[in-house]
């Protein structure tokens, strides 16, 4: 089954209906287990392709059982490793011998998303307080959600837990037509605004590859590097948005997963807005305690500084590689990796060199923070070039634009991202100021519900003319 | 209007909200519709339905005798028809032909007709002004083409042979294969009802108010649908994405062809023999030109499609003409290279533009005047020669 899709949608609103039938805690829990269980089985009908994920679910919650009840300290680390060992074997990861592979055909359908929630149970499954006891059926209700399994939001399970327990999210009139809205935006995104792009982009890539002038592929090529990471956004904030509003059915707040992530003015900042709940797991589960084992093996002052830089680099690598199995994953790891590490050494650097007060003053000057602006989203869709593409197609791409090219391709989307961002954030803010100050009009709820029933308008309308099916959600398949 | 900034859940709405919410929704849908409906419909008229053709049950459409009627694609110019004493779209009397002149007639669908293309700009009547320079007389064209199935394409044949042209014409694109017209017809015309049938769309009465609700009929009127169609196959790589997804529709280019294409090949088969041999019976020579589809120009321009072969059924049809003994051309290699293909058809009507028509024109020029043994004598050859067809004579 598709996500986002109507059938989808169907699927998930006969759900709720029976969720909300009763308050009672083992009703809710029985309905939410029968739907992940349905929604997986939707994969495939072949019930040995679910043996090695049910292997791993189930090894996973062995093991916070385990923890949970006393076993030695040793085990944790044991677990970490034998989930990890058992990911990558399972992700068929190139660096396993491929005849270790298991080699008939099995579901694999949102297994990263598993595996960060099952890594951070047993990392956390120590800390009763804060998660409490983990049962079975909240263990495979929080690591199956049918809501999120496929590309997440990574949720915490403390907070999976509050809303299916005690403290459901509130489900009046409001919030079920704030959830619709978010459901017919994330339908919006991905099935008109993505598609658009993608089948732009796929025809920007034939128009670089064949014969051009000079102008027209410093143009073709400018908007091909530009355009992708604007899919991307669409096409994964889009889904977000989307599993967010069905969720809100089941009385669960997914986190949010974009904040405005183009605003950014630096690479680091961007991560904080772009997959907010992968950046935040990785943040609290590899960079936090990389940082405290470094600051404690290393004394040295003129090193000690960038230390921090040094962990971004490995944290954000270890992003970049996690999308996917070969080299040029691994490469657009390094180049994330690089990214965040040197703009951390920058500032760092410049707060030694300015002092911090001077440089924080530099950072809000306007056209520095534009340049800024424009230089991250640069960096990004350049470092996004190996994640679309592969080794051959870029040789492909970089023989067709020559240097000349590429160096006009690259400035052109410098120059037009700092503009073209500089614009769209103050036009935000402008239109944000339209109306008193703590209603703006552009979230009155008549506008809304205007604007709501035009973008359903427009999917059903590009539905009808496209008449073919909406991209697959790019992170569907890591 | 009060602004509502704050959507915190647990607010509870005003009464009236749930009256007003409901009706903005509403207006949003209709103003949204009717006006792009409005819009396009201004900015884009269309008039497919020939004022002066009448469908006849089995036997097709046809003109009446001596009329003038106006059509436009939405994606085309206005259009203006003029039918003959003998109701066929020419400028030139059927019964009384200019001394000297060389007839030609035209047989076949709607491309052979110059279907939504002004005369002067379709290939007919491109081609009239070279020939008459190239040959020394004037060119009197027949068209007994139409929008027809290969059925009826085929049951107008005897009526063509008996003006004795000096060659016929006919052109073959896969939309003429795959509207399945049934393969135990019987072509003779005197073996079917003349009587007048209502169009698809204009049937009487409730039965034609349900038929005219069903969602395709709908979605094929909205003038909207269509333009918003029209831009996105003004990619090439986008028309040829969307037109692969389709199934038995896009299975031409898919070969080992399936059985219902095989069928397709033998309804071809029998009627282009039924047409040849009617043809011959009079020493009228035919000749069999085919036109890609847009997807599968766009596959010969040099577009990827996973699967395909853009010249399989190029090459059986060519085998089914030349096995009737008549001559095969085939226009496919002429859009190796083309840059932009979507610039030669109306992308969502399908038919071929005043640009594509430019194309036809010269592949019929070389098909009756060019090669070795031209099938029309005493004509001079046009100094520019056009790349022969992989599947030529």
């Amino acid at each position: 089954m598709d996500v986002p899709s109507i059938q989808f949608l169907g699927f998930a609103a006969a759900g709720a209906v029976a969720y909300n039938l009763s308050g009672a805690k083992w009703w809710r829990m029985a309905v939410l287990l029968v739907c992940n269980l349905a929604f997986l089985a939707s994969f495939t009908h072949q019930a040995g392709a679910f043996i090695p994920y049910a292997g791993f679910v189930l090894l996973g919650y062995g093991f916070v059982f385990a923890i949970q009840n006393g076993a030695p300290k040793q085990l944790r680390v044991v677990a970490i490793l034998a989930m990890l060992g058992l990911f990558f074997w399972l992700k068929k990861y190139s660096f396993l011998p491929s005849v270790t592979y298991l080699t008939f055909p099995y579901m694999a359908v949102g297994l990263s998303y598993v595996f960060f929630r099952v890594l951070h149970l047993i990392i956390d499954a120590h800390d009763s307080e804060t998660i409490g006891r983990v049962g079975p059926f909240s263990y495979l209700n929080y690591t199956l959600n049918f809501t999120s399994i496929v590309s997440g939001p990574i949720q915490r399970y403390e907070d999976y837990e509050r809303m299916t327990g005690d403290e459901p999210a509130l489900l009046d009139l409001v919030a079920v037509g704030v959830a619709l809205e978010r459901i017919v935006a994330g339908l919006f995104k991905v099935m008109v605004v993505s598609h658009l792009l993608s089948m732009a982009q796929h025809a920007l890539l034939a128009r670089v590859l064949g014969p051009e002038t000079m102008l027209e592929h410093i143009r073709d090529g400018a908007l091909l590097i530009a355009l992708y990471p604007i899919y991307l956004f669409f096409n994964f904030s889009g889904y977000v948005d989307f599993v967010i509003g069905v969720a809100r059915f089941f009385r669960i707040q997914l986190p949010e997963n974009f904040d405005r992530p183009f605003s950014s003015a630096s690479f680091i900042e961007y991560w904080s807005r772009w997959h907010m709940t992968l950046s935040n797991w990785l943040k609290t589960y590899v960079y936090n305690p990389l940082l405290m084992v470094l600051m404690r093996r290393v004394r040295s002052k003129a090193v000690g500084p960038y230390l921090a830089a040094f962990a971004l680099f490995v944290t954000f690598f270890l992003i970049g590689a996690w999308h996917g199995r070969t080299a040029e994953f691994l490469f657009f790891g390094v180049l994330n990796g690089a990214g965040v590490g040197l703009n951390q050494a920058y500032r760092t650097f410049m707060s030694a060199r300015m002092g911090r007060k001077p440089f924080a003053a530099l950072g809000r000057n306007r056209v520095y923070q534009a340049l800024c602006r424009g230089l991250t989203f640069s960096w990004l869709a350049f470092t996004l070039l190996w994640f679309w593409s592969d080794w051959g197609q870029l040789g492909q791409i970089a023989r067709a634009l020559g240097p000349l090219g590429m160096a006009g391709a690259g400035l052109v989307v410098f120059a037009t991202a700092t503009v073209v961002l500089e614009a769209m954030v103050s036009g935000r803010k402008a239109l944000l100021s339209l109306g008193s100050a703590d209603a703006p009009l552009l979230t009155s709820r008549y506008l809304r519900t205007a604007w709501a029933t035009a973008l359903v308008v427009f999917v059903l309308a590009f539905q009808v003319v496209m008449d073919s099916p909406a991209p697959d959600i790019v992170y569907k398949a890591f | 209007m009060k602004n509502d900034g704050d959507q915190k859940p647990g607010r509870a709405l005003p009464r009236r909200d749930l009256i007003l919410l409901p009706l903005i929704s509403l207006l949003t849908v209709i103003l949204l519709l009717g006006s792009a409906e409005i819009g396009t419909r201004t900015i884009w008229p269309e008039e497919k339905a020939d004022s002066c053709l009448a469908k006849h049950g089995e036997l097709g459409y046809r003109a009446t005798p001596n009329c003038v009627s106006h059509t436009k694609a939405a994606e085309g110019p206005w259009v203006e028809n003029h039918y003959n004493e003998c109701g066929l779209l020419s400028p030139n009397s059927c019964r009384s032909p200019i001394k000297g002149s060389l007839r030609i007639a035209a047989v076949g669908s709607s491309i052979g007709f110059t279907y939504l293309v002004p005369w002067s700009q379709s290939w007919q009547g491109l081609t009239a002004a070279r020939l008459a320079r190239l040959c020394g007389r004037p060119v009197d064209y027949q068209n007994y083409a139409g929008l027809y199935n290969l059925n009826e394409s085929a049951m107008r044949a005897p009526e063509a042979a008996a003006t004795h042209p000096q060659a016929a014409v006919m052109f073959l694109d896969t939309t003429d294969l795959f509207q399945d017209p049934p393969a135990d017809f019987d072509l003779n015309p005197a073996a079917h009802q003349d009587h007048i049938t209502p169009l698809p769309g204009h049937l009487p009465g409730l039965a034609g108010l349900i038929d005219n609700l069903q969602f395709n009929r709908l979605k094929a009127a909205s003038r909207a649908a269509l333009i918003g169609e029209h831009f996105a196959f003004k990619s090439g790589r986008t028309y040829l994405d969307l037109y692969l997804r389709n199934g038995d529709k896009a299975d031409f280019l898919r070969p080992p062809f399936t059985p219902a294409w095989r069928r397709r090949l033998a309804v071809l088969d029998k009627d282009l023999g039924f047409m040849a041999d009617q043809l011959r019976a009079q020493n009228v020579p035919l000749l069999v030109i085919y036109v890609p589809q847009q997807a599968q120009a766009e596959l010969i321009s040099g577009l990827s499609g996973e699967g395909t072969d853009p010249y399989a059924i190029n090459k059986a049809i060519g085998d089914i003409v030349r096995n009737h003994g008549a001559t095969f051309l085939d226009t496919s290699p002429q859009f190796r290279q083309v840059r932009d293909v979507p610039s030669y058809f109306y992308p969502v009507d399908g038919h071929l533009n005043d640009r594509g028509n430019v194309m036809l024109a010269d592949m019929v020029e070389q098909g009756l005047i060019g090669g070795g043994k031209p099938l029309v004598a005493g004509c001079r050859q046009a100094s520019r020669a056009l790349p022969r067809s992989s599947s030529g004579r």
